[in-house]
C-alpha cells in the first residue's frame, strides 16, 4: 500500500526521472524486488516508464494499472494502426513534429542519431542522404558500446559535435549527452534512430531538455524536437485496434512493465505524475 | 521506506575505484575542453593498467602532473603581454625542475602512462559572448542593488526586469568603471585576489606536452577513422580555474572539469578493492607550484584514499611566502600514511632511471635546500611577529 509520506518534486517536462537526478538517485537507492507503481497522465507516465527502464536497475517491478491512467488527450478506444502510435504518440502526446527528407534544418540545429550501427545500414543511408543536404548541422552521434558505426555515417564521426556510446531509450536522459547538447545551445533539435521506440522518447528527452532550456510550454518545447522518421526501420502493419490495447502492449513489450492491470489500491491523483513505491 | 540512510561514502572500497562491470575495459568520460586538444569530446579511459613484477601484477600509477604551463618573461621576469603567461621558465638554467620533469615526461610518454594534466584556464575577455545569457535574473525588488546599480538599472536597463541578463548588460550593471581593479571590466577572482596568469586561449603547455597531446590526438584521429566513436587515450588535458584540481559537476552532472571522473576511472577494474589491493591505487604528482595546486591536489588524491609520491625533482615551488621543503614538512606531518615525498627517480613505479637523472635531480635538491636556508629565518621572524611575508599583521583585531 502507499505510504502517506511525499517527496514532491517540482519538475517540468515529461520524463519525471530525468527531471530531478535526485529521483534517479531514490530509484537507484531501492533493494532489489521493489515494487513501483507510476500512475497519472498516460503520456508523462510513458516518458517516466522509459526513464525507469533506463536506468536499468535490476529486479525492479513496474507497474502502471490502468484504473489509474488519465488520458485529456486522445480517445483510449480510438483505433489506430500498429505502425501509427509511434508517429500518433509523437505528435499528439508530445507535440513533436515529423521531419519529412526534404526537411532543410535552420540555423542553430542539432541532429542527434542514435544507435545506427553497422546492422542498420538502410537505415542509416537514408540518414546519411539527409545529412548531406544539412552542411552546417551539429552532429551527435550515439551507438551502444562495442558496436561500430554504419560505414555511409562514418565521415560525419571525425568532425561531429559529439560521439558517444549509448544503450537506451532515451539518449537525452544521458548526462553527456545534455552537456555536448547544451553547449551548442540549439534552437532545434532533430532526432533520428533506427529504432522507432528510441526515436520515440529520444525526442521526448529532447523537448524535455528544451522546456528547461528555453522554458515556455511542453507544446513550445516540442515544436523545437523535429523527429526523422524517414530514417527509422518499419513498424510491421497491422489491423487497427483500440488505442489502450497498443499501449498496454507498448507498455508490456518495450516498458519492461510487469502489469497494467487494474489495482483499486490505487487512484489517478492530480498531479501529473506519481511513482508509489510499495 | 524512506529513512536516512546516511551520507554517500565516495571512498567506501568498490563505492568508489575499483567498481566494474564485466565487459567494460575503459570508461567514458566526456570534457569539451577534450575537444581542445583533440578535436572531439568524449574519450574512453582506461584503467592505469598492470606490469609483471617477479611474476606478480602490479598495478603502475596514475600520472597527475598539474600546470605544465610555459611563461614568456622579459630580462627583468616581468611577464611578456600576449605570450603564453604559466610559470614556467622554458630556460633549464633558470627553471631548475625543467630537465628532471622534462625526463618524467618523456618515460610516461614512452610508456602510455595514464597521465592527468590539470592546467589553469582563467577567464579571457576577448572570448567572452557578451549576448550570452547569465543565470542572473533582475529582481523587481530594486532595492536589492547597490545604489549605484539601481541607479543604472532605473536609468537604462528597467526593461530587464524579471528576466535574466545577458553578459554585456550583467556586466554594464553589476562591474563598476570607478573600481580600481575591475575598472568596470569583467574580471575573475584569479586576478583580483592574485594576479593575472594562465588565460585561456593565450596559455600554453610546455613543449614536450604540447608535443605529446599533438601525438595523441593523431592516435585517436586514427581510431575515429576506424569507426571508433569512443576512441581511447591515455594522456588527458584538464582545465581548471583555480587552486582546486578538481571543479565538480553541478546538480545535473554536467560542467565539471572531471577531475575526480578521470581518478574513478585510473582505478576501475579488477581490481584495486579490499584489503589484498587497496595499496595499488597510486599517483605520481608533480608540476607547479608546491605552495598551491601541486598541495592541493595532493590532498585531493589522499583524500580518495590514494597512496601519492610526490616527486620533488618535478615539482616547481614560487619560493616566495613558503619553501618546497616545509610544504613537504607541512603535508606529511599531517597525511604521512599515504604520502611518500622524495627526490629520487622510483624505479619501482616508472622502470630504470634516465640517463642524467642524478644531475638533474641534484640541481633541484640544492636549489631547494637553499630556498628552505633563505625562507626559514623569515618564516620563524615572522611568527615572533605575528607578521605575514608581506608585512601585514597574521592575525585580526590585534
Amino acid at each position: 500500500m502507499p505510504t502517506a509520506e511525499k517527496d514532491i518534486f517540482a519538475v517540468a517536462g515529461w520524463n519525471f526521472v530525468a527531471g530531478d537526478r535526485q529521483i534517479e538517485g531514490i530509484l537507484r537507492d531501492l533493494p532489489p524486488g521493489s515494487r513501483l507503481v507510476v500512475r497519472n497522465r498516460l503520456a508523462n507516465v510513458l516518458a517516466t516508464l522509459a526513464g525507469i527502464r533506463d536506468l536499468g536497475t535490476r529486479g525492479l517491478q513496474v507497474y502502471a494499472p490502468e484504473n489509474a491512467l488519465v488520458e485529456p488527450v486522445l480517445d483510449l478506444d480510438g483505433r489506430y494502426a500498429p505502425e501509427d502510435f509511434h508517429a500518433l504518440a509523437l505528435t499528439r502526446w508530445f507535440g513533436v513534429a515529423i521531419a519529412d527528407a526534404r526537411d532543410a534544418a535552420p540555423a542553430r540545429s542539432l541532429v542527434l542519431a542514435t544507435g545506427y550501427t553497422v546492422a542498420h545500414e538502410a537505415e542509416a543511408e537514408r540518414l546519411a542522404a539527409w545529412l548531406a543536404g544539412q552542411p552546417d548541422l551539429a552532429v551527435v552521434l550515439l551507438v551502444p558500446p562495442g558496436e561500430a558505426l554504419a560505414a555511409c555515417l562514418r565521415p560525419y564521426a571525425a568532425a561531429a559535435w559529439s560521439t558517444q556510446h549509448h544503450r537506451g531509450l532515451d539518449a537525452f536522459a544521458r548526462a553527456t549527452v545534455e552537456e555536448a547538447v547544451g553547449e551548442f545551445e540549439p534552437e532545434r533539435v532533430y532526432v533520428a534512430s533506427p529504432d522507432p521506440d528510441a526515436l520515440l522518447y529520444t525526442a521526448v528527452g529532447a523537448a524535455d531538455y528544451m522546456l528547461r532550456s528555453h522554458g515556455g510550454t511542453t507544446r513550445d518545447a516540442g515544436r523545437r524536437v523535429h523527429a526523422l522518421a524517414f530514417a527509422r526501420a518499419e513498424v510491421p502493419a497491422g489491423p487497427p485496434v483500440a488505442l489502450r490495447a497498443l499501449v498496454k502492449a507498448h507498455m508490456q513489450a518495450v516498458l519492461g512493465v510487469a502489469s497494467t492491470d487494474a489495482d483499486g489500491r490505487f487512484a489517478a491523483s492530480g498531479e501529473a505524475i506519481a511513482i508509489d513505491l510499495v | 521506506m524512506k529513512a536516512y540512510k546516511g551520507a554517500p561514502k565516495r571512498w567506501i572500497e568498490g563505492f568508489y575505484g575499483g567498481s566494474y562491470a564485466p565487459g567494460e575495459d575503459a570508461v567514458t568520460v566526456r570534457s569539451p575542453f577534450f575537444r581542445r586538444f583533440y578535436g572531439r569530446d568524449a574519450l574512453g579511459v582506461p584503467n592505469v593498467g598492470f606490469r609483471l613484477v617477479n611474476g606478480r601484477k602490479v598495478a603502475r600509477p596514475l600520472l597527475v602532473a598539474t600546470d605544465l604551463q610555459p611563461g614568456a618573461f622579459d630580462a627583468h621576469g616581468n611577464q611578456l603581454a600576449g605570450a603564453s603567461n604559466g610559470f614556467y621558465e622554458l630556460d633549464a638554467t633558470r627553471e631548475p625542475t625543467l630537465d628532471a620533469l622534462g625526463m618524467l615526461v618523456e618515460r610516461a610518454r614512452e610508456d602510455g602512462m595514464l597521465t592527468l594534466l590539470p592546467g589553469d584556464q582563467h577567464e579571457n575577455g576577448a572570448y567572452f559572448d557578451r549576448n550570452a545569457l547569465t543565470t542572473t535574473v533582475l529582481d523587481p525588488d530594486l532595492t536589492l542593488l547597490s545604489p549605484r546599480e539601481q541607479a543604472l538599472v532605473e536609468a537604462r536597463y528597467a526593461a530587464w526586469i524579471g528576466k535574466r541578463l545577458p553578459l554585456g548588460i550583467w556586466e554594464s550593471i553589476f562591474m563598476d568603471p570607478n573600481d580600481p581593479l575591475s575598472r568596470g571590466h569583467l574580471i575573475g577572482k584569479e586576478e583580483r585576489n592574485f594576479l593575472p596568469h594562465c588565460t585561456e586561449f593565450v596559455v600554453r603547455y610546455l613543449p614536450a606536452v604540447e608535443a605529446w597531446l599533438d601525438a595523441e590526438r593523431e592516435a585517436i584521429a586514427t581510431q575515429v577513422a576506424g569507426g571508433q566513436l569512443v576512441p581511447r587515450a591515455s594522456v588527458f588535458p584538464i582545465a581548471k580555474d583555480g587552486l582546486t584540481v578538481d571543479l565538480p559537476d553541478d546538480e545535473r552532472g554536467l560542467g565539471g572539469n572531471k577531475f575526480d571522473a578521470l581518478v574513478n576511472a585510473a582505478f576501475m577494474g579488477p581490481y584495486f578493492q579490499g584489503d589484498d589491493h587497496r595499496q595499488e591505487k597510486r599517483a605520481i604528482v608533480v608540476g607547479s607550484l608546491s605552495e598551491y595546486s601541486v598541495r592541493l591536489a595532493i590532498e585531493h588524491l589522499i583524500d580518495a584514499d590514494v597512496t601519492v609520491h610526490w616527486l620533488l625533482s618535478c615539482t616547481k615551488s614560487l619560493d616566495v611566502f613558503s619553501a618546497k621543503l616545509a610544504d613537504v614538512h607541512f603535508l606529511a606531518e599531517r597525511y604521512g600514511k599515504k604520502l611518500v615525498a622524495t627526490y629520487d627517480w622510483p624505479e619501482a613505479l616508472l622502470g630504470p632511471k634516465p640517463l642524467g637523472w642524478d644531475a638533474a635531480r641534484a640541481r633541484v635538491e640544492a636549489h631547494d635546500r637553499a630556498a628552505l636556508d633563505a625562507w626559514l629565518p623569515r618564516f620563524n621572524a615572522q611568527l615572533a611577529s605575528r607578521t605575514t611575508g608581506l608585512g601585514s599583521p597574521l592575525l585580526a583585531g590585534v
